[in-house]
């Protein structure tokens, strides 16, 4: 991934300079080299700050909505973000003409704080492949399983490759199937059993609603959460349940699995396994193969008269 | 000074758990928190669990009252006076932080009555830090790991044993009543390491010109570009021990309904809309803005300290890196 730099940084600087974006989104060096921070570039000469490596953990699919307010945007895109690009394509927040999608195949991206934990100091560089993780700093090199220093969300990812794409660095990667492994061990719980996870997770929740932010799906100018008269912001385990089963469902049958709630919550509540849920569901319910896939018939957003709940003997 | 040998801790343990409710630091599905400690130990690592002190004195959301009835005939009912509670494991930056959000809620004359209650009722007890967590930056805003400040006990960590100091006549209590557990002795050594625990600088935030370059450049493209990076959520603020705004609001469900108050960020759209409609904070740019130069201008000329404490917590929790370590460091290169 790190060798693409220079190109990705080329393709910026010829975007901009060009005027066929006003902005290009990408990642620059953060405080920490395991750190690097969403950027926007709005000038050609910007374009050498732009960095790609293993770090890069950030979404940054959200972060069209506002750019788009200057003009035409041009952004990095791994297969999360495409995703979460086609989301808002989908639900008419977007239009793909104003988009310039410079693709890029992702083997996952390293977690800094579990990294720094492994190595006891900053790590400098990681390489990241199929098998493992090599996370370096200054002589020393270590190489360690994926599952050790990944973000969770990059473990389960099944999209390496972005679907949309007007510029490709290197090549995409071969998608795969969601197994739906962790939802699956969940069901097999005894309800009391699932009741006390769930109410251990959600009651760290401090409703600080970064996971309604950085969602793809959850994209609304104006939001109920923000309504104390329809989500109370009560934070007793009650209202924990009622404000994170509400967001589920906002998003159900939207959810593309970007696993950037889960990502951004500062107490790490393990959100993505409830939209997991919902996906699953989709999946068996409606037969849908790949139920986090942006589609033209997502089986929870399209009306269909002959379908068997819908109430077409009345409405004719 | 009193010392506690380390195998002694448990029973420590319980001689605080005789006096009230008890809160420490706990790791729960891989995420150190303050909860109720019950049978464990708090689990001393370096650094900050991820919720601060401030939520056992000024909790998230917490009752104001119940009202029921017409327009003329309300009953309120007010909830009773707050338990006894202590907080053992502590770090010294939250204590700190602690006692800069008092000098705001305990500002007379409209001191705040629910957190003057809650703080007569909490024994804060600190362990002093041997060691900087990732994120720590105290010593650039003018804490050590070994301040006492807003603490009632500071328990400073040897080999085998704690050094026991009590700050507060509260505190001094504390230690009374635990008297036989803990040895009539000192070790100025164990408290000498923790004065001198090195904690890594943060660029900028030592200048003393700090306020006036910040003041200086209220629009300085900067603030946007941040803006376009920041989620508007409120993660920082929450976490943030010394971030005190609250909102009250109400919810009414027919005849009957409560009177609340909750944390509020100035993250939030709306945050400081007014009746009538006037904003003065409508953009992001504008609030980023606001919260650093609050923590660091403004609250430091009203209160004679910064409103930082170096905890870091902003920094381990922003998902776009926003956090005040790191925008410092990117002003220093910006405002030339």
């Amino acid at each position: 991934m790190t060798d693409h730099q220079a190109a990705l940084r080329d393709i910026a600087a010829k975007l901009l300079g060009g005027g066929q974006v006003a902005t290009f989104i990408g990642f620059r060096a953060g405080l920490d080299p395991s750190r690097p921070v969403p950027h926007f570039v709005r000038d050609a000469s910007g374009a050498g700050a732009l960095v790609i490596n293993p770090f890069c953990g950030a979404g940054l699919a959200r972060h069209v909505l506002e750019a788009l307010e200057d003009g035409p945007v041009g952004i990095l895109v791994r297969g999360c973000d495409g995703l979460g690009l086609e989301r808002l394509i989908a639900d008419g927040r977007v239009t793909r003409e104003r988009l310039h999608l410079v693709a890029v195949a992702c083997r996952g991206a390293v977690d800094p704080a579990r990294a720094r934990a492994i190595l006891g100091r900053i790590p400098e560089r990681a390489e990241v492949d199929a098998q493992s993780v090599a996370l370096i700093a200054g002589e020393e090199r270590r190489s360690v399983p994926r599952d050790s220093c990944l973000l969770g969300r990059c473990l389960s990812c099944v999209d390496p490759s972005p679907r949309l794409a007007d510029t490709w660095l290197g090549e995409p990667l071969p998608s795969g199937q969601r197994d739906f492994e962790a939802v699956t061990r969940m069901e097999r719980q005894p309800a009391e059993a699932r009741y006390a996870f769930w109410s251990r997770q959600f009651q760290r929740c401090i409703r600080c609603y970064a996971c309604r932010n950085v969602c793809p799906a959850c994209s609304c100018r104006s939001c109920s959460l923000d309504d104390p008269e329809l989500q109370e912001r009560a934070t007793g385990l009650a209202d924990q349940f009622g404000f994170h089963f509400t967001r589920a469902y906002h998003v159900a049958g939207r959810c593309v699995a970007c696993g950037e709630c889960q990502r951004a919550c500062p107490m790490k509540v393990p959100l993505s396994l409830l939209n997991e849920k919902f996906l699953k569901d989709i999946r068996d319910l409606f037969g849908v193969a790949d139920p986090h896939r942006p589609s033209a018939t997502e089986p929870l957003a399209c009306y269909r008269p002959d379908d068997l709940e819908s109430c077409r003997g009345e409405a004719r | 000074m009193r010392l506690l040998p380390s195998e002694r801790l448990a029973e420590f343990r319980e001689c605080l758990a005789a006096g009230g409710r008890l809160y420490g630091p706990v790791e729960v599905d891989g995420i150190v928190r303050f909860e109720e400690l019950g049978g464990r130990l708090p689990a001393i690592e370096p650094g900050n669990p991820a919720n601060s002190l401030k939520s056992f004195l000024h909790p998230q959301t917490e009752v104001v009252f119940d009202f029921e009835g017409g327009y003329t005939d309300v009953a309120l009912r007010v909830p009773g006076p707050p338990a006894a509670q202590a907080i053992f494991g502590v770090r010294p930056c939250d204590a700190v932080a602690l006692e800069r959000v008092s000098r705001v809620l305990l500002a007379e004359p409209f001191a705040d009555e629910s957190y003057r209650q809650r703080r007569e009722m909490t024994a804060i007890l600190t362990v002093a830090c041997r060691e900087a967590g990732p994120h720590c930056f105290c010593r650039s805003v003018g804490v050590s790991p070994a301040d006492g400040r807003g603490s009632d006990v500071v328990l400073y960590p040897a080999d085998d044993h704690y050094l026991l100091e009590a700050v507060t006549a509260r505190g001094l209590s504390v230690l009374l009543s635990a008297g036989a557990l803990l040895d009539p002795a000192g070790d100025e050594a164990a408290r000498a390491a923790c004065q001198s625990t090195p904690v890594p600088p943060v660029r900028g935030l030592e200048r003393e010109d700090l306020p006036a370059r910040l003041e200086a450049a209220p629009y300085h493209p900067h603030w946007e570009e941040l803006a376009r990076r920041c989620l508007g959520c409120g993660a920082c603020t929450f976490l943030c021990p010394t971030c005190y705004c609250f909102a009250m609001f109400d919810t009414v469900r027919g005849t009957r309904g409560r009177r609340s108050r909750g944390w509020d960020s100035c993250q939030f759209k709306d945050y400081a809309m007014m009746a009538g409609g006037h904003d003065p904070l409508p953009t992001r740019a504008s609030r980023i803005r606001r919260r650093f130069l609050h923590k660091l201008s403004r609250f430091p000329a009203v209160q004679g300290e910064s409103a930082c404490v170096g905890c870091g917590r902003c920094a381990a929790a922003c998902p776009v890196g926003l956090h005040l370590a790191g925008v410092l460091s990117e002003l220093e290169e910006v405002l030339r």
